[in-house]
């Protein structure tokens, strides 16, 4: 199983905001669309940066009162880390526990392709040990 | 050999951070960002599980409350009726859980005692062990076959 596995159920739309929206305007957005994070992007191409529940959460510890019309850009992780739709889910697992991630911005060489989270992966491993089970099961029936 | 919520707090711990109902969601979140976590149990003794309340409940709570939000009291935003889980619950039942219901934080409760808190990040890393120690066995069990 692959991270494409996880696009081809999920799709490849991404929720996409600008540097200068402001943390109200990203709460909306995060709402509406029942997502945990956001890509920052100035020219809805490249990557400036993801901004996520967290940085609201942890923004209102410094911003307080003032926190409404802050802007992404003063909120958002610059430093980004991605994977490739060839990347095996183990190895992103492994990225987002080591990391404490919990999105991974799919890349397939310059374009943005994706969003995944944690919630995905875990979604698509708990089908795969279904679909093991059964296996076994079917296995089993057959031995006999 | 299933893994379970139990094998979990053995590692990291039958611990959880807890913030009382009366403090304010500033106060909250500042707790969040001091301890690096995304959620706390909601407790005014310490003891009786009274809700649970996350970065969620923060940053979907400004859209609705704007600049009031941050002197909220955190029994106004938090979660009150809380899905918890048991030690014995396997790894494989608390992945369920948290998929089906979109949680990233379940309690563990030991017959009504809160012993711990599990996320979503404990149950991957938990699970990448297990799928680890399977194919282990499996090849032990083919080899020996």
């Amino acid at each position: 199983m692959i991270v494409a596995d996880i696009l081809k159920k999920k799709g490849s739309s991404v929720t996409m905001v600008r540097p200068d929206e402001t943390a109200l305007s990203l709460s909306e957005r995060l709402r509406a669309e029942r997502i945990g994070a956001a890509i920052v992007s100035a020219d809805s191409h490249s990557i400036d940066g993801i901004v996520s529940e967290r940085d609201i959460a942890y923004g209102l510890a410094a911003h307080a009162s003032r926190l409404p019309t802050v802007l992404v850009e003063s909120l958002m992780t610059k430093v980004v880390v991605v994977c490739s739709p060839d990347d095996p889910i183990n190895d992103v697992m492994g990225v987002m526990t080591q990391k404490r991630i919990r999105h991974l911005p799919v890349k397939d060489g310059d374009d943005l392709v994706g969003l995944i989270s944690i919630g995905d992966v875990l979604k698509l491993r708990l089908s795969e040990m279904k679909l093991e089970a059964d296996v076994l099961l079917d296995y089993v029936r057959v031995q006999r | 050999m299933v893994m379970t919520v139990a094998n979990i707090l053995k590692i990291k711990g039958r611990i959880y951070k807890s913030v009382k109902p009366t403090e304010t969601i500033r106060e909250f979140a500042k707790h969040l960002k001091d301890e690096r976590i995304g959620a706390m149990i909601v407790t005014a003794d310490g003891k009786a599980l009274d809700g649970i309340i996350s970065e969620r409940d923060i940053a979907l709570g400004l859209a609705e409350h704007g600049d009031r939000l941050p002197n909220m009291t955190v029994s106004q935003l938090m979660t009150k009726r809380v899905v918890v889980c048991a030690p014995e619950d396997s790894i494989e039942e608390v992945m369920d859980m948290m998929t089906h219901r979109r949680i990233r934080h379940l309690p563990v409760q030991d017959q009504g005692e809160l012993v711990g808190i599990v996320t979503i990040g404990d149950v991957v890393k938990a699970h990448l062990v297990e799928a680890h120690l399977t194919t282990t066995s499996r090849l032990t069990l083919a080899r020996s076959a």
